[in-house]
Order: structure tokens, then C-alpha cells, then sequence
């Protein structure tokens, strides 16, 4: 126990240092246990990645972080998001998030907006929309090895192993608390879904203290996976409280 | 005096005149309909010029869609005024019978619409009776208050089982009668009536064969199929071998060739399936989700033939050889060949029975001995008995099959096989996911029975670990393997499925693969799915075997209206194929509304592979991946962009992509 205690206070330490000295966003719920995804462990962008705008092979528009568009519309609406997350007390990241601590921005141009996908630190991902009738963050969630969705795909034994033994268990009945809370901030219209479905992401014995809310669209085949426009996965910090680790808004137009 | 069971014609609708005499009302003009009625069997046939339909449930329908009233009303009507008002009904030939069995039909008639015939049943039976020129009465008889039924139509008459009734009307019944006011019109001629909650499914007869009948060769099998639902599919079996699939306008005939069969008495069994009804599944009382109806009927009759296959199987599996047998009731000669499917000569063989029997191995190669590979085969067996006798030698007869071979090989217990790849990375790739597919599916099973399916004992034992050794699966039971498949894989916590739909042979993945192509109609792919899936029309196209978890999303319009062979999109540009290794992820993603090819569906091809393949960067999932692809190319979500599925196969195997 000692030794742990030991263990935990170093980890502490160098989150401290990161977040002193790069202000990168740490993880409230597990700090990453491998050094390759910890938030010290990858450069930040480079000035190469911020400079100007460049294209990729779909036409695609990419940007640096000091990007105006980026800077002055894009990141705003997520912290936004992350605000309200904030005030619900479900917010996975325990500080501030910078838009220097953002990359690998592209601005995909539809034909009355953009959609614009963009990485945050290392383990997260968002993506703004702006349309004629939209504008915000529609989809959220974690990246790389620690995504546990990736872990469950892919039948990931190891990851699906450190993943679980990290994980707290909740109960339905205290996520459904939290859900409905979320669902309120989130302007999910229960009119216009079905009875909202809830359900643990596990895979064989790997349980890993996460419970998704899906809502699909009243009337909508529950077959076609695009008919549930409105999820989020809950990620447990303790038996009655949990962060949300994964929103997505399809319903956005 | 009537008799309770004897024909009695309805009296035509009359009004009161101002001095309250009963006047006849000028007679309507029913041209456009036919009356259907609830008619038990008659000692006589009312109309002997009209076509009669069994409708099953001692419901009959006489066509008079050949008849034209409006001539014969005016001819009729010309006569009554000349004679005073007497009954025109003698000059009409279908009701002559009328005449003569009528009476009772109250005072002076003339003919007012098709013959209206009641019986006094106690049963439901429908009239139908002229208000004017275009609109008619639909009276349902016989209703019992809370029962609910069901009024269906159609445009014509005719023995096609996929002829059904369109169901139009729905009612809860609070009296023993219920009315309908109609528009006549030529697409809605005939109508009828079921109790919906009596209502178990399609009603199926088989008209020939007669039970106990003796049969040879390939023989007529005669059906019919009453039903108030749209069929989606009439299957023929003999046991549990699929033999035959009714299509629409065969008339409910097809052929079954039995001397596939040993000697001796077969089950001949007829499966229907309709679309169903759509029902709440979640007591929202919103409707969403269809429950399809199964019947099944059978004969049982016998079959003799000179010559008939002892092991008959849709598929055979690739081992080296194989071997078909044969059993004779007298000594043949016979020449054995071995076809490709486009008629190229494989092999051939002669001989004579020896003791009843022919027995032929072929080993999978052509007359050169060099090596074949092809997806399935033609067998010929033209037999005759020996020459050189004093009869007069009987013409041979040649006994045809085509059957698949599964050139795979089967990992996992309920995992359908993949062929061998030139590629040890991409064969070790496959083994792998198979290994895990497999062992998600015994794990499954293990807590919960029903996803597999009953009669699957016979596969091979599960590990502790949930792994187990290969087991073949066969096109015979392809229905329930896929069908265990399909529950099993679906991710009991994810609920993600592993599919891939594909369009051709030339497809996605290039070479000369060997994989069975399974072609489902949308109903049966909405049944492996677990869900009577509401698409409507279209073939999907589901490639089992070698591809079925093989490789990744396809933009195919498998699920498109038209196109039973939706065109194959290909694989976009940058997107390598197997041979180095990239697969990565499968999903089953089609249009359900519209099969289009186009730069537009290519583009949106094009980027949901980026977006979701190559999406290394975001970990994008799936659903996400298509939501900005439609955003990209708006045009493609009026196709209905369907997403059933996905999985994860080897994530991303080139990480620099």
C-alpha cells in the first residue's frame, strides 16, 4: 500500500509539472498507465502544424492550432461544451483546456458549413459543426490506445484488462441519475426519441464502468444504426458519480 | 319458399317514393368491381362462365373481370322498360342460374351490379353493393363486436400465389356489421375479409402432388397461397433439403427434381413467409417494427426413379474429393461428367452399375489433371440400361445437378470459413479474427442458448478459453448457421455485427477467391438480423464464406430497390486491399430507398473510408463517419443511408495510413 501511496504521488507530481509547465489537460478519471499515452509522453504541435492551411487528398481543409477559424469559432463552442460539462459535474478533464493543445484540425466543407474534427492532447477527439440551423460540438470522445471502444473491437485482452481493473462500478439506477442531468444540459427532447436505452460497455468478463445512453428517433427502425441520433457513454469516478467520456449529436443538420 | 342454404338474390336498393310506394331505384352502373362473397360449396355453379377461385376458408371468387356490365346493364335495362319492368336477369348469361334459384328477392327486379348471392352463413363474408356510377357500398357480415379484421383487395384474380390481398382496412369490430363507402376504380376490383385475430399466417395448399401419389424425375409441384400480406418468399423442400424458391408469376409452380432423393417416401414441405404486420415492440404504441408470418404445409408422397442420388447436398465441402452415389433398380450403363458452369468439360467417366449401385469420385481436377478451383460444379449422370438386348434400347436419361463446393475451411465453432490466401500474413490475419469471432460466439452461447439456436450440439466441443476447433458449416443448414451467426455476433454489450455486403465476384478484394455467394432477399436478411427489417423490395447480396468477414466497408446498394445485383463500388483510391494486409474494419452500411451509382456515391464512398478507415487520428466511429459523409454529399441522405453493423477486424494493420 505504501508503495502505492509512493507511486501515486510521483504520478501526481509529473501531472503537476505537465500541467505547470505545458498547461496540457489531464484525465480526471484514470491517469493513462503507460507512459506512451500519458500527456507528457507525445510533442506538442508543432510550429510546422500551425502555420498555414493546407489541403489533404479529399479536399479537406488542414489547420494549425493558432488557426483564426479554429481560435476564434471553433474552440470557443467547445469549451462551451466542456463548460457545461463542468457545471454538471461530469467533466473529464480537471482543468482548462487550451486551444494550443489542439491538433490535427480539419475543416471538412459541406454546403452550408463546416464540420470540423480536431484532437485534443493526446486521448481526446471532438468535432464541431456549423450549419444554417446548427452550430456546436457534435460529436466527443477519446482516442488511441485507451479508448475503450477501440479495446472492445478489437477484443483487446491487455487493454481490456488494465481498463477494467481501473474501472469503478456503478449501478444503472445512479447512471440514470446522472444521465438524465446530462440529457437536460445536452437539450436531448425526450418527446422525440424513443424510451432512452441504457447499457454497460463491457467485453467477456471485462467490466469497465461504463454505461452508454442511447436515444433513437421516435417512429425509427432499431436496426439502422444512424436512427440513434443522440448517445453518451458515462464513465464512473465513484459508485454515485461519474464523467462523460463519449457525446454524439447526429441529429445535428 | 328459400331454402336457409339456397341462393337468394339480394334485392335491389330501393327508395321511398313521396306517396310511400316502393319504386325502383334507376339502376347503377357497377362496371368497375367484382362482387366476392362468402360462399359455401354449392350443389350447382351459379355462374359456370366465370372463372371461380378457391380462396381458401370455404371462401370462393368468381372473375368477372371479363364481363362488361355497363353493356349488359344497358341491354337489361332497355329490355325492363320495354317489358314493363320484368326481370331483366334471363338476358344476362353468367346469371342464368339466377333466375331459376332465385325468387325471393323481393319485388320487381332488374339487374343492378354484379350478381349479389347471399347464403344465410353465419361466417364473415363480404358485399358489396352499387350506390352510383363510381362509389359502392362495402358491407363485412357477420363481425363479432371486439374481434378485429382486416378488409384486404386486389386488382385481379389469379393463381400466382404472390398475388395477395393488400390489407386496406383495419377495424375493431362493435357490431356484427361494419360499412365501407368505396370509390370504385379498375386498380382495386375485388375484396375480402379476415379476422385478424384468428389470422396465423399464409394459407397453404398444394394442389399436386396428391398425398400418397407415386412420383418420378422431375415432377410439377402445384401450390396455392391465400393471403392478406405481401409474400416475401415460398420455399420447397424435400425433408430439410431446400429444393426450390416460387418466384412471382410461375403461376405456384415449380419443378422438384426427385431423383436427387433415394427411392422411396419423401415429406415435399412448402414454407411462405410474409412481410408481416408492424407492431410496437416497446409500448410507446408507436409502430416500429415488423413481425413477419410463417406457414408451412406439406405432402407426403413417393418417389421412384431408375436411378436416384443416395447423398444429394446443396454443398459439398473441399476435401481432396468427393464422392456422388447413386442407386439404380436395374443394371444401367452410364456415362458420369463433370461441367464448370459455363460447360467446359472437367471430367467424364463410364461404367455399369454394379449390385444397384454407382459409385464416382472426382478429385477436383480437368482433363488435363490439372487442378480446379471453381465455386460450383454441374454433375451429369446420363444413364440407360445396357445395350445388345432384344428390346428396343430405351433413350438415356441424364440426371443434372449444379452444387456448390465450400473450398474453405471452417474455424471456430459456429464461424464460417475463408478461403486460403496467397498471403501467410493476411491467412494468419484471418485466422486471428476468426479465433476471436468464434470465441465471442461460445462465449455468447454460454449465457444464452437461444443465440445459437437449437440442433447446434453437434458441433465440436468448447475450451475453457471459449475457443473451439473448426467445424464445416453446410449451405443445408446455411439458414441456421448464418442465423447463429448473426445472433452471435451481434455484440451482446456493443450491439455491433460483423457483415459485409457485397455486390460481385469482381468485387472488392481482386482474384479468383472461391467464395459462395448467398443471395437474400431483404425480408430473409431483415430475419438474420433478428428484426423483420421494413425495407422494401430488393435482393441483398451477402457474401458468405471466404468474404464474409474478409474485409471492410462497402458502399454497395445492397439494399437498393431495383438492383438485385447492386453495383460494386469498388475499393476507393489509397485504399489498399488485402493482398498487404489492410484489412481493417467491416461494416454493413446500404441505401434503402435507391440504388444509384454515381461520383456522388462515390465521393460519399471515398470519404467514409477515410473518415473511418484511415480515421486512426479521431478513432471515429462508424455512425459518425457516415453523419459527416452525408453531410459532405447532402444528395445521398434522401437514399437512407443504413447502417446495420460494424465491427473492427485488424485495426488499422498499417498504422502509418
Amino acid at each position: 500500500m505504501k508503495r502505492k501511496i509512493i507511486l501515486g504521488a510521483l504520478i501526481g507530481a509529473v501531472i503537476v509539472g505537465v500541467y505547470l509547465l505545458w498547461q496540457k489537460p489531464a484525465v480526471r478519471p484514470t491517469a493513462p498507465a503507460s507512459p506512451e499515452v500519458s500527456a507528457s509522453a507525445k510533442p506538442l504541435p508543432t510550429e510546422e502544424s500551425r502555420s498555414g492551411r493546407t489541403k489533404n487528398r479529399l479536399d479537406d481543409t488542414l489547420a494549425g492550432a493558432q488557426d483564426a477559424e479554429f481560435t476564434s469559432k471553433v474552440f470557443p463552442k467547445f469549451r462551451e461544451f466542456v463548460a457545461t460539462l463542468n457545471r454538471l459535474g461530469v467533466s473529464p478533464f480537471e482543468r482548462e483546456v487550451s486551444a494550443s493543445e489542439c491538433s490535427k484540425i480539419r475543416i471538412i466543407h459541406t454546403p452550408n458549413g463546416i464540420i470540423c474534427p480536431f484532437v485534443i492532447g493526446d486521448g481526446w477527439t471532438a468535432d464541431y459543426m456549423r450549419s444554417g440551423t446548427f452550430e456546436g460540438i457534435t460529436h466527443f470522445g477519446q482516442r488511441g490506445p485507451d479508448n475503450p471502444f477501440r479495446a472492445i473491437s478489437r477484443a483487446d485482452m491487455d487493454t481490456l484488462k488494465r481498463l477494467s481493473e481501473q474501472a469503478v462500478p456503478i449501478s444503472q439506477e445512479e447512471s440514470w441519475k446522472i444521465a438524465n442531468r446530462v440529457s437536460d444540459a445536452l437539450q436531448i427532447e425526450q418527446a422525440f426519441f424513443e424510451k432512452p436505452q441504457m447499457h454497460e460497455e463491457a467485453m467477456f468478463e471485462y467490466r469497465l464502468g461504463l454505461q452508454t445512453i442511447r436515444y433513437r428517433a421516435k417512429g425509427s427502425d432499431p436496426l439502422n444504426q444512424m436512427n440513434y441520433t443522440r448517445s453518451f457513454t458515462l464513465k464512473a469516478t465513484s459508485p454515485t458519480t461519474a464523467v462523460l467520456v463519449r457525446y454524439s449529436n447526429l441529429e445535428a443538420r | 319458399m328459400v331454402k336457409p342454404d339456397a341462393p337468394v338474390p339480394l334485392a335491389p336498393p330501393t327508395e321511398k317514393t313521396a306517396s310511400g310506394e316502393t319504386a325502383l331505384k334507376r339502376p347503377s352502373l357497377p362496371h368497375f368491381y367484382s362482387a366476392q362473397r362468402n360462399i359455401p360449396p354449392l350443389p350447382f355453379n351459379p355462374m359456370p362462365g366465370l372463372p371461380l377461385f378457391d380462396l381458401g376458408g370455404n371462401k370462393f371468387l368468381y372473375d368477372d373481370t371479363a364481363v362488361d356490365y355497363f353493356s349488359l346493364f344497358a341491354e337489361s335495362f332497355s329490355s325492363s322498360e320495354s317489358e314493363g319492368g320484368m326481370s331483366a336477369m334471363s338476358s344476362m348469361a353468367p346469371c342464368n342460374p339466377c333466375s331459376t334459384n332465385g325468387g325471393g328477392g323481393g319485388g320487381g327486379s332488374f339487374y343492378s351490379g354484379p350478381p349479389a348471392y347471399s347464403y344465410a352463413s353465419t361466417s364473415l363474408w363480404v358485399k358489396i353493393t352499387s350506390t352510383n356510377a363510381t362509389n359502392f357500398l362495402l358491407d363485412v357480415n357477420n363481425t363479432v363486436p371486439g374481434t378485429v379484421y382486416g378488409v384486404g383487395l386486389k386488382s385481379s384474380v389469379n393463381a400466382d400465389p404472390f398475388n395477395t390481398w393488400t390489407l386496406a382496412q383495419v377495424f375493431s369490430a362493435t357490431s356484427t356489421n361494419k360499412q365501407f363507402d368505396g370509390t370504385a376504380s379498375q386498380a382495386a376490383r375485388f375484396f375480402n375479409a379476415v379476422n385478424l385475430d384468428a389470422y396465423t399466417g399464409p394459407s397453404i395448399s398444394i394442389v399436386s402432388p396428391m398425398a400418397g401419389a407415386t412420383v418420378s424425375n422431375d415432377i410439377p409441384l402445384q401450390i396455392r397461397v391465400t393471403d392478406i400480406l405481401p409474400l416475401t418468399g415460398v420455399k420447397v423442400f424435400v425433408g430439410a433439403v431446400q429444393v426450390a424458391v416460387l418466384q412471382s408469376n410461375q403461376n405456384g409452380i415449380v419443378t422438384v427434381p426427385t431423383a436427387r432423393f433415394p427411392n422411396g417416401s419423401h415429406q415435399i414441405w412448402v414454407l411462405a413467409s410474409n412481410e408481416g404486420v408492424p407492431v410496437d415492440t416497446d409500448g410507446d404504441s408507436v409502430l416500429d417494427d415488423y413481425s413477419p408470418f410463417q406457414s408451412a404445409a406439406n405432402v407426403t408422397v413417393n418417389f421412384t426413379n431408375e436411378v436416384a442420388m443416395q447423398n444429394y447436398s446443396p454443398l459439398w465441402s473441399k476435401s481432396g474429393s468427393l464422392t456422388l452415389q447413386y442407386k439404380t433398380t436395374s443394371t444401367q450403363d452410364y456415362t458420369f461428367e463433370v461441367f464448370k458452369t459455363n460447360g467446359v468439360l472437367l471430367h467424364t467417366a463410364s461404367g455399369q452399375s454394379v449390385n444397384g449401385s454407382i459409385s464416382r469420385t472426382w478429385n477436383f481436377t480437368d482433363l488435363s489433371n490439372g487442378a480446379v478451383n471453381e465455386r460450383s460444379y454441374v454433375f451429369s449422370l446420363t444413364h440407360s440400361p445396357p445395350s445388345g438386348g432384344s428390346a428396343a434400347a430405351a433413350p438415356p436419361r441424364k440426371l443434372l445437378i449444379t452444387n456448390f463446393v465450400d473450398n474453405g475451411v471452417s474455424v471456430g465453432k459456429y464461424v464460417v470459413s475463408y478461403g486460403t490466401w496467397p498471403s501467410s500474413y493476411l491467412n494468419n490475419l484471418l485466422a486471428d479474427m476468426n479465433a476471436n469471432v468464434s470465441s465471442t460466439i461460445n462465449w455468447a452461447a454460454y449465457f444464452n442458448e437461444d443465440i445459437i439456436g437449437s440442433n447446434r450440439e453437434d458441433y465440436n466441443a468448447v475450451r475453457a478459453d471459449f475457443t473451439s476447433d473448426p467445424f464445416p458449416i453446410r449451405r443445408a443448414t446455411q439458414t441456421n448457421d448464418l442465423t447463429a451467426l448473426t445472433n452471435a455476433l451481434k455484440n451482446q454489450f456493443t450491439g455491433s455485427w460483423l457483415f459485409d455486403g457485397h455486390s460481385s465476384g469482381s468485387g472488392m478484394i481482386p482474384g479468383d477467391d472461391d467464395y459462395l455467394d448467398v443471395r437474400l432477399t431483404t425480408k430473409q436478411l431483415a430475419t438474420l438480423l433478428g428484426n423483420g427489417y421494413g425495407f422494401i423490395g430488393g435482393v441483398y447480396q451477402l457474401t458468405y464464406g471466404t468474404r464474409l468477414f474478409s474485409t471492410m466497408l462497402t458502399g454497395c446498394s445492397a439494399a437498393g430497390v431495383f438492383s438485385e445485383f447492386p453495383d460494386a463500388t469498388g475499393t476507393p483510391p489509397g485504399v489498399d486491399q488485402a493482398t498487404d494486409g489492410q484489412i481493417k474494419k467491416s461494416a454493413f452500411v446500404g441505401f434503402s430507398t435507391i440504388s444509384y451509382t454515381g461520383a456522388t456515391k462515390m465521393n460519399w464512398i471515398i470519404r467514409i473510408h477515410f473518415e473511418w478507415l484511415d480515421g486512426e487520428d479521431y478513432d471515429t466511429e462508424i455512425t459518425t463517419a457516415v453523419w459527416r459523409a452525408n453531410l459532405a454529399y447532402p444528395s445521398v441522405q434522401g437514399w437512407g443511408p443504413t447502417v446495420f453493423g460494424f465491427g473492427f477486424l485488424g485495426y488499422n494493420a498499417n498504422e502509418s495510413r
